[in-house]
């Protein structure tokens, strides 16, 4: 009797965590079949090292929304440290750009989570909250370029993270997994990753039952800003220059992979698969409509209507 | 001293506002000027008009983040309906455009409950989306006829007409709100959802009417931003959501629903305007502009709450 209530239980597991893997196989199934550049070596690769930057900064902002809490912020962070990591490289050396630009993004994030805890705020103060923080960090970003486009990195290191290969495999998107893992692990095998799931399930609970919610809150949104210096040192590696708004729409684009992946938007739910799954969704259908030949700006549309599609499937899937 | 801090607390937006406009006025000697004064409120209208709308959504407990994609998209509509087919149609289909956005969102966020948050922010996606692909290559449109362009900056008695228009409009939804029972069921649907509907409210049908009313002010708002500039342009606009809610925020409405004023918003957006007004007359660039409406909206969402806090403990 336990086993066979187990076994049905695994099989809701299975669909409830692997709908958005098919529908992953069979959009890229159809793609392949319509247009068969699509399968090319070097055209997937070019689908990963698109998806590594992205992926990044939705490994962050994922430990945020399964708190309970979101991260406007994220896409101006990423113009920000990208900037800096590449204008200090004369002054501070590569290694040491980066370090500053990885501090930034930390002290951004230590900036949002302070705030929001402060006021024990919910989902909708810690939107407004970041949303205020990505029109100041973006201030900051055009401030210090006054708006004009940073040459890019000299170094040949900076840009092996952005453009390098390991065999045929981007070395952006082995980090990236490697960085996934890490933070799977951390969410599930850890006390301090597992109390993230507890309080975005309830915050009042996690705090009466002995979790410091407020260190809490500051570790999950300093850790998105970490991850989105990352992701800026892949694309600006990559981009071989800096806008001082190269980030702008990236939080759009991680809420939407986020949440097509199945991270509830309400917290407490969802690992880092999920998120993983999200973003190559995301990056294949991206790199479908552009080979079918919609421009990115067109290409604004199908995504709005995925990310409403995605928390539609969330919803009836809770139901 | 507790009874001085309370009626500091009332007319904390108005000292605020006296404070920098005496400020601004001293600095500057061209600030206290007619032209200026009339400026500022040409600078304000098109946002204003929003801010006005987006407090219905704000008093009912929602958000709306797209409104800066439906002023563009209302505005190309506008103008490429124009160019084409010509007024009448134009007008219809600007006037239908806000009943279409407002019911779907009404359906996603009311029937379907998802987070207004999200819904708005795939529609913010969305229509500015359309928006390029009504373009077909991202160049912005101009309108052939020279009339559009002339609709909100012509005057009367030396009052451009999108002041008026702003004017009018902040009178129309405070009688709305304040002088309707249409307007107390908004505040009672916001203030307690479930007790608003047991008292037979239906909250389904008010919800939807703040975001139809709020995408309405988002057309109107695009029509008076598209006819100043007299482009339609797909970029346009990107800032709408931050002001228009920041006004609205520091007009002292909850973000939980249930309380904000139209006077409230009407005194954040000329506060905001007064700011911007009056850093651009010290020759203070855009991008400071930029870092301080970011720090006043986290500063006023964190004022609001610390009081809210205070009243509660």
């Amino acid at each position: 009797m336990e086993k066979t209530t187990q076994k049905k239980s695994i099989l809701k597991v299975i669909y409830k965590d692997y709908t958005m893997l098919l529908v992953l196989v069979g959009l890229f199934t159809i793609t392949a079949v319509i247009e068969p550049v699509f399968i090319k070596i070097q055209n997937l690769m070019n689908i990963f090292r698109q998806s590594a930057i992205v992926g990044c900064v939705a490994l962050g902002v994922s430990l945020v929304v399964i708190g309970g809490t979101f991260d406007m912020s994220v896409g101006a962070t990423v113009s920000l440290t990208g900037m800096i990591a590449i204008i200090l490289q004369d002054s501070c050396g590569v290694v040491g750009a980066m370090l500053i630009a990885l501090l930034i993004g930390c002290i951004i994030g230590l900036l949002n989570g302070f705030l929001i805890s402060s006021i024990n705020g919910g989902s909708g103060e810690s939107f407004m909250i970041t949303f205020g923080m990505m029109n100041v960090v973006q201030a900051v970003a055009l401030i210090i370029t006054n708006g004009k486009l940073t040459g890019g990195s000299k170094s040949a290191f900076y840009q092996y993270i952005g453009n390098g290969d390991i065999g045929v495999v981007p070395f952006s998107i082995i980090l990236f997994f490697i960085l996934a893992a890490l933070m799977q692990v951390f969410l599930t095998k850890t006390k301090r990753g597992r109390y993230i799931y507890y309080m975005g399930a309830n915050r009042e609970t996690a705090r009466l039952a002995g979790i410091n919610v407020k260190s809490l809150r500051i570790f999950v949104y300093m850790m998105a800003g970490i991850m989105s210096a990352i992701g800026a040192f892949i694309l600006t590696a990559r981009s071989g220059g800096a806008l001082p708004k190269a980030g702008e729409g990236i939080e759009f684009d991680v809420v939407t992979a986020i949440v097509v992946g199945g991270v509830g938007v309400n917290g407490g739910e969802g690992s880092i698969l999920h998120t993983v799954i999200g973003v190559l969704i995301m990056g294949v259908m991206a790199n479908a409509l552009n080979i079918i030949g919609v421009s990115s700006q067109n290409q604004l549309v199908v995504k709005g209507l995925i990310l409403v599609l995605a928390v539609c499937v969330d919803k009836v899937k809770r139901k | 001293m507790r009874k001085l801090l309370s009626i500091l607390n009332r007319f904390k937006l108005i000292i605020v506002f006296v404070l920098i406009f005496t400020i601004a006025s001293f600095c500057s000697k061209y600030f206290l000027t007619i032209t200026n004064i009339i400026n500022l409120f040409t600078q304000v209208a098109a946002y204003g008009i929003v801010a006005c709308g987006m407090t219905f959504v704000v008093i009912s407990g929602e958000f709306d983040i797209s409104v800066g994609s439906v002023m563009v998209l209302a505005g190309m509509v506008a103008v490429a309906l124009i160019n084409t087919v010509g007024w009448t149609i134009a007008i219809i289909a600007v006037l239908i455009l806000p009943f279409i956005i407002g019911i779907l969102y009404g359906i996603l966020v009311v029937k379907l409950k998802l987070s207004s948050f999200i819904t708005t922010l795939a529609g913010s996606i969305f229509f500015r989306g359309i928006a390029y692909v009504i373009t077909g290559d991202g160049t912005p449109l101009i309108p052939d006829n020279t009339i559009y362009g002339k609709l909100a900056t012509a005057t009367v008695w030396k009052i451009p007409v999108m002041v008026i228009v702003f004017i009018s409009y902040v009178i129309l939804t405070q009688i709305v709100l304040k002088k309707l029972s249409f307007g107390r069921n908004i505040y009672a649907t916001g203030c307690n959802f479930e007790a608003a509907k047991n008292a037979g409210i239906n909250v389904m049908f008010y919800k939807t009417a703040t975001f139809i009313i709020c995408c309405f002010s988002a057309v109107l708002g695009g029509i008076v931003l598209t006819s100043r500039l007299n482009t339609a342009a797909p970029t346009a606009a990107e800032d709408a959501a931050l002001t228009s809610l920041s006004a609205v925020v520091l007009g002292g409405a909850n973000l939980n629903g249930g309380s904000g004023t139209i006077i409230g918003t009407f005194t954040g957006v000329m506060i905001l305007g007064l700011i911007t007004n009056s850093l651009n007359m010290l020759g203070i660039n855009n991008y400071i502009q930029l870092a301080v409406r970011g720090v006043l909206l986290v500063a006023f969402v964190m004022m609001e709450r610390y009081s809210k806090m205070r009243q509660t403990t």
